[in-house]
């Protein structure tokens, strides 16, 4: 009869990744004048405040083709989902409405009054997101998610209700152009 | 062999744990602008540089060949014929470009027109108003190349004209017509592939 027991598996199998052990860490990756802080570079602080995120997905497109009366599908084009959303949640110095309102300025801005250093706007609003997924002893896994060029698409109403009793939460969605994993 | 099924043809699709039918995909090439002024140090007074048009700058490309027509000559009933390049009239080449920040493609556009026709409005040599080469090189997908379509002495016919609009959303696109007299062709990988089977045939008959 096989070995079936618990603790013969106990002994060879890893544990299972809880799905409440992770982090997000937001990188600024290209500063062109590194010695500039802008209010967005302190943006890794956001990191302890979400609270859910979903792992970015990823795709092969595939072409068909036929003959003899037979399909057949050639593997093609890579395709990722493009955008990833994180639920926020919100503390009295209102530093994640701050920091992501402060992010989308440096894209666009519509602050007649705020003054933006010409030409960087398109290299600070691009950051690589690094998704750390923990063990159950606390150590990091071996792989991390790094998303790159990722920028604020959507920051997405909040309901403000007096007959409510919850913490402000505000959904983001953040666009990526394509995901590698790296060893963390 | 299987009911219904030609097997042999069958086996150009799949055998076994190999398929051996591949396709090649259009999103998988590489158009190069070449002018031999750009080696030199020499700047042209009355073009300035031409400039570095990237990979990327190129969104799509068609790729003409040369077109034959037929000619029939009637013997009675019975038709005899042949091929003639009477309707060639040069090879016309549309490329997209995509626009950048640098306003690039806009400059390349303004280059081109002025090695056609100075300011005054006088025409510059024939051997001076157009660009060397084009080439078009598509990949495999292990990045292999395949095939390299050469156009030789390009020059510029017209361009489309972009639409700047405060209600769009989209990144600014021309679409170039250049003519060519001349294409060379090189087959990479199907001369690789013929020099293979020709070396192998050689090793089974000894040659």
């Amino acid at each position: 009869m096989a070995n079936f027991h618990i603790e013969g598996r106990q002994k060879k199998l890893a544990d299972v990744q809880m799905n409440f052990l992770w982090e997000i860490d937001i990188i600024d990756v290209s500063s062109p004048l590194g010695f500039i802080k802008f209010d967005t570079s302190n943006i890794s602080d956001l990191s302890f405040r979400v609270k859910n995120i979903t792992t970015p997905s990823r795709s092969i497109d595939t072409i068909e083709t036929w003959f003899y009366g037979q399909k057949q599908n050639i593997p093609s084009k890579i395709s990722f989902g493009n955008n990833i959303t994180l639920t926020i949640e919100e503390t009295e110095d209102q530093f994640v409405l701050k920091s992501i309102y402060d992010w989308m300025e440096t894209i666009q801005s519509v602050d007649p009054l705020k003054w933006t250093l010409l030409g960087l706007g398109g290299k600070t609003t691009k950051k690589t997101m690094l998704i750390k997924q923990i063990k159950y002893n606390g150590e990091y896994t071996k792989y991390a998610m790094e998303l790159k060029n990722v920028y604020p698409i959507s920051l997405n109403e909040s309901t403000l209700d007096f007959s409510g009793n919850d913490s402000v939460k505000y959904d983001i969605q953040f666009n990526y152009d394509n995901w590698l994993l790296r060893k963390s | 062999m299987p009911f219904g099924t030609n097997n042999l043809e069958f086996l150009g699709f799949y055998s076994g744990l190999e398929t051996f039918k591949t396709i090649q995909k259009n999103y998988k090439f590489f158009v190069t602008f070449w002018d031999d002024d750009m080696l030199s140090s020499k700047a042209w007074n009355e073009t300035g540089t031409m400039p570095v048009i990237n990979h990327f700058h190129v969104v799509s490309v068609n790729v003409p060949q040369y077109p034959f027509s037929k000619e029939v000559v009637k013997y009675g009933p019975i038709a005899k014929s042949f091929p003639v390049m009477n309707d060639f009239n040069g090879l016309d080449i549309e490329v997209e470009f995509e626009e950048d920040e640098f306003g690039t493609i806009a400059y390349f556009i303004n280059y081109l027109q002025r090695k056609i026709i100075r300011q005054d409005g006088t025409y510059r040599s024939q051997l001076d108003n157009r660009i060397d080469n084009m080439v078009i090189l598509t990949e495999d997908d292990q990045g292999i190349p395949i095939n390299l379509f050469w156009y030789k002495n390009l020059f510029y016919q017209n361009s489309s004209s972009p639409t700047f609009t405060n209600s769009g959303n989209e990144s600014i696109k021309y679409t170039i017509t250049f003519g060519a007299d001349l294409m060379k062709f090189l087959p990479v990988k199907a001369l690789m592939k013929e020099k293979l089977k020709m070396e192998t045939v050689g090793k089974i008959f000894g040659k």
